[in-house]
Order: structure tokens, then sequence, then C-alpha cells
């Protein structure tokens, strides 16, 4: 049993390794140019968990920060999903187990594994709600308990991606949030298991990058993380801050909108890769352009944001960098983003450091 | 003795098996079917990946999926892949310590099925029958007393085709419970069955004649 779990770990390691090997591609420069865009993105975070445990604030005035903050930790599930293996392999590991007991326990040992940070940034909510002192705050806490407990131990991270949407955004700062959140929950498990047996056609080949965009967890994810990055940008926006921070915060969007564009492109165009020969023999020319085009998609999309909320500059600077993401097929074009980025620094950035 | 009793399995609302039984003796038994009828389903149930609905399997009185269970049985089958991103010799090594396989007996296997040359190779880049090799290799090593092999036989050469069926004939000397699936005939391999199993759909298993 020992031997087994530690393979385990093992290979949950070398997951975790494999997630990050395509930064190694990465020129130092551009390194540290993410990096600082990394501390942009930390920054907010940062102030975030001071409202969060601001005592000057009531409960639901820090609401929407908890929210907030429940939204990143979707995120990360959604990202740990991304890295699952398929369901052959997870067979392979589970048939090297000694028992179908260890192999449930080391399954549910992993799930945990991937949630730590979930846990380890929730878990202070928690206590804090639980010893404010505020009305309704034990309430508030155990709501918080229950639904983390629910998502951690009897749902996979892909259900989460979905229903933190809704949990976060669509549903109001009400006493019993959490009914609306679990009945979601279990809506879309119903769903599933509905859906389970029923593979679903694609008549049409916007339905097919449909259906391939939602069923896969990573674009969830990173459609969730989109939103996550607007509703802060809104958020900041409210506050009135000084033009610096405010431009601060702009690159940081710029950034994650293009990083985000970058990498669904890289997933569609390994899908499409894997069934290259597939589309060559039931696809003309004409049609498979159309599958690759469908990669335009998340850029209008973020296009659309781009222009609706931020300033005219930063908004054609985020298509920009969006677009050449998009299309361009190698890593090293990201040096081409640096620059877009440090330009955008400079046109824009007098304020950093006058 | 192999023992199936009263076994139930669905996938959502499609239900593979209902009350199926099935008592079968060490020896080498060929399960034949038409596709979609269960047969992968069934070895993964009676290798403990899948859980049945309803029923009960053992296996010299040892409950399905139970220590003593899980050290007797080996899978190979294509919905059992070896990790896609580990090398060859990652795989017989992660194995050997999982298993408590010996390493000479994965590599004998490796040799005679020509993987040799390949063992530093990703386990993703080989082909459809190099992969079928390796994941018939980690299923012969560990000499298990019951080896469930889902269409073995699909996309071998010649050389590891007649390899194949030696070591199948040699694990039916040695005590063991060979059950194949595959829907190909038997009469097309040089193996001395014991019996030959007809699944058809909804799980209604008929003996054919050898």
């Amino acid at each position: 049993m020992g031997t087994y779990l530690f393979l385990r770990y093992e290979l949950f390691r070398q997951q975790a390794e494999d997630a990050f090997a395509p930064l190694k591609q990465f020129s130092f420069m551009l390194l540290l140019v993410a990096g600082h865009a990394l501390i942009g993105l930390w920054a907010p975070l940062v102030l975030l968990g001071f409202q969060l445990f601001n005592p000057e604030l009531g409960t639901v005035e820090r609401w929407p920060y908890l929210q907030m903050l429940l939204v990143i930790m979707f995120c990360w599930q959604g990202s740990i999903a991304w890295q699952q293996k398929s369901v052959a392999e997870q067979y392979f590991i589970e048939s090297l187990a000694p028992s179908a007991k260890v192999a449930w326990l080391s399954n549910k040992l992993m799930a945990l594994l991937n949630q730590l940070p979930f846990w380890f940034l929730t878990l202070p909510v928690f206590i804090y709600l639980l010893f404010s002192g505020k009305t309704m705050a034990w309430l508030d806490a155990t709501q918080l308990l229950l639904v983390l407990l629910v998502l951690c131990w009897s749902f996979h991270a892909r259900q989460t991606s979905w229903l933190a949407l809704f949990a976060v955004f669509m549903l109001p700062a009400i006493t019993f949030w959490s009914l609306p959140l679990l009945a979601l929950m279990l809506l879309e498990r119903a769903l599933q298991h509905h859906l389970s047996g029923n593979p679903l056609s694609a008549g049409s080949l916007f339905r097919y990058w449909l259906y391939w965009f939602v069923g896969q967890q990573q674009n969830k994810a990173l459609l969730l993380l989109i939103i996550f990055v607007l509703a802060l940008w809104k958020y900041w926006l409210v506050q009135q801050l000084k033009a610096e921070a405010l431009l601060f915060i702009n690159s940081v969007f710029i950034w994650t909108l293009a990083l985000l564009c970058y990498a669904q492109q890289k997933l569609w165009q390994q899908q499409l890769l894997s069934q290259h020969y597939f589309w060559l023999s039931c696809c003309t020319s004409k049609q498979r352009f159309g599958l690759k085009l469908m990669n335009v998609l998340p850029v209008l999309l973020a296009s659309i944001w781009a222009l609706t909320f931020l300033d005219a500059a930063s908004a054609v600077w985020t298509i920009i960098l969006a677009v050449v993401l998009s299309f361009w097929p190698k890593p090293a074009l990201l040096s081409v983003a640096v620059c877009c980025f440090m330009l955008l620094l400079v046109l824009n950035g007098q304020g950093l450091w006058v | 003795m192999l023992s199936i009793e009263n076994l139930t399995f669905s996938y959502g609302k499609q239900q593979l098996f209902s009350n199926l039984q099935l008592q079968l003796e060490p020896g080498l038994h060929w399960l034949s079917g038409a596709n979609g009828s269960g047969k992968s389903s069934l070895l993964r149930i009676l290798a403990a990946l899948d859980k049945a609905s309803q029923g009960s399997i053992s296996f010299h009185q040892h409950q399905v999926g139970s220590s003593a269970y899980q050290a007797l049985v080996s899978i190979s089958a294509d919905a059992v892949a070896p990790l896609q991103d580990n090398t060859v010799l990652g795989v017989l090594q992660l194995v050997a310590r999982c298993r408590g396989t010996e390493m000479e007996q994965l590599l004998l296997h490796t040799k005679a099925f020509a993987l040799e040359p390949l063992l530093q190779q990703k386990v993703a880049v080989l082909s459809l029958g190099q992969q079928k090799k390796l994941s018939l290799t980690l299923a012969l090593a560990a000499k298990p007393q019951l080896l469930l092999l889902d269409e073995p036989f699909n996309a071998l050469d010649p050389d590891a085709l007649v390899y194949c069926c030696t070591q199948l004939q040699a694990a039916k000397e040695r005590g063991a419970l060979v059950l194949i699936a595959s829907h190909l005939s038997p009469q097309s391999f040089q193996l001395e069955l014991n019996q030959h199993l007809e699944l058809k759909a909804g799980g209604h298993l008929s003996f054919s004649p050898l």
C-alpha cells in the first residue's frame, strides 16, 4: 500500500511539472515580464485578502470579496482537472493498486492534495467568519463549510467551474446563499448522469466546436478566469483608484486575456492535430479552414469585452495581442506580445515612474 | 475457480448484464461476442476497475477488489493504457515496483516482443501493435492466476502472435485461468481451449462448441 501511495504521489508531481513544461521554452526576458505581470495579478489579490479581513466592513459588505476568492479557487480546481489523465490511463493506474480500497483511498487522497490550496485559502475565511462575532456569521461559516465539503468530497473538479460562475456572479448576497448553489450542483450532476451514454452528435462545425469547448474542463476554467478578471476590473473601477493603479490592472487584464486566448488556441490546435487524418478524410479544405477559424471566437469575445470596459488604446492593444497569440502557432512569438506589453507601458505608463 | 453470481451492470440507462451467472475452472477460456455486447466491461469488472451494481465475484474464495484477489489478477486491454507520457522502461519499472513483478521477467517478454530497442521511447510514440505488446508484457510477466485479455491478438505481427499463444498455453499449464475476450474466431489460433463462451446482448451467455 505504501509503495502504491508513493507512486501516486510521484505521478501527481510529474503531472504538475509537465503542466509547467511549456514555460521552459520561454526566453528569460519573457519570464521577467511574465513575472512582472504575475506580481500585478497578485497585487489586487492581496488587497482582496485585506478587504476580506477588514474589521471595518460588515459581513454582507465582505461577500463580494469572498465570492471573488471562491472564483479563484474554482479556477484552480479547473486547472487541476486540466491535468487529469485519460480514463484508460486512470484505469491502468488503478489496476496497479494492491486492492480496490487502496485505489479508492489514493484517488481521494490525490483529490485532497489537488485541493490543498483551495482549503488553505478558504479555511481562514471560514475561521474568521466563525469567530468574528458578527450577527449571522456562524450561518455563513456553516454554509461555506457545507459547500466546501460537498465540492471536495462528493463532486469532481469538473462540476465546479460552471457552478462558480452562477454562484459568484449571478446569485445575490442572500442569507441562504448556499441553497441555490447546492441545487445547481445537484442539477448538473443529474444532467451529467442523464447525458452519460447518450453522446451528442455534432451536426455542424460550430456545434462540434461548441461541444468540444464545453466538454473541455480547461476551457470552462479559462472562461471563468476571463470573467473573474473582468469582475475584478469592474470592482476596481468602482473604487475610484489612482490612474497608476488603473493602468497596472489594465495591463494585467490585457495580459491575462491574451494568454488565455493563447492557451485556448493551443488546446484547440492540439485537438485538430490529434484528429488530423480524420479531418482530412471527411472535411473539405474549406471546412477545415472553418474549424481553424473557430479560434477567433474567444478573441471576438475578448474584443467585445475590451471595447466595452477598457479605454480605446488598451482595447486596441488587447485585440492585437489576442489576435497575434491566437493565430501564431509558436510559443516563441510570445516575445512579440512582450514587446507589445512593454510598448503599452511606455505609452501609457508615465504615471508609474513620474 | 472463478465464480460470478447475479452480476448486474449498466452504463446510464443501457443495461449490459442482468443477473449474469458464470463458473469457470482454470484453463483457457474464449469469450466472443458482437461489438458492444459487454466483453470489455466484463473484464474490467473482473479486474475490479469497474464496479457492478449488483452481484458478487470471487476467485479462489477471494472477493473481487480484496488485496488477495488483486494479487492474483492481471489485465491487458486497450481501455487500460500504460501511461502515455512515460518511457517504456519507466512503465516496466512502475509495474515491477507496484506488482512485485521481477524486472528480469518483464525484460524477457520485452525482448521476445522485440520491444527492447524502444525502452527509452515514450509510450505515446509507440505504434498500435507495440502498445499492445507492451500491455501484454505487463500482464504476462506477473504470472497471474487470473489473466484477463481483451482482444490480445489485434495488431500483433506474426512472430508476436506465435509468442503470445505460447505464453497463454504456458499459463494454462501453470494452472492459471485465462479469459480471452475477442471477436475473432478461436480456430484461427494455436490454442488448446477449454471453453468457448458467447456473450449476447443483454448479458446472456451461451457455450459454443470448440
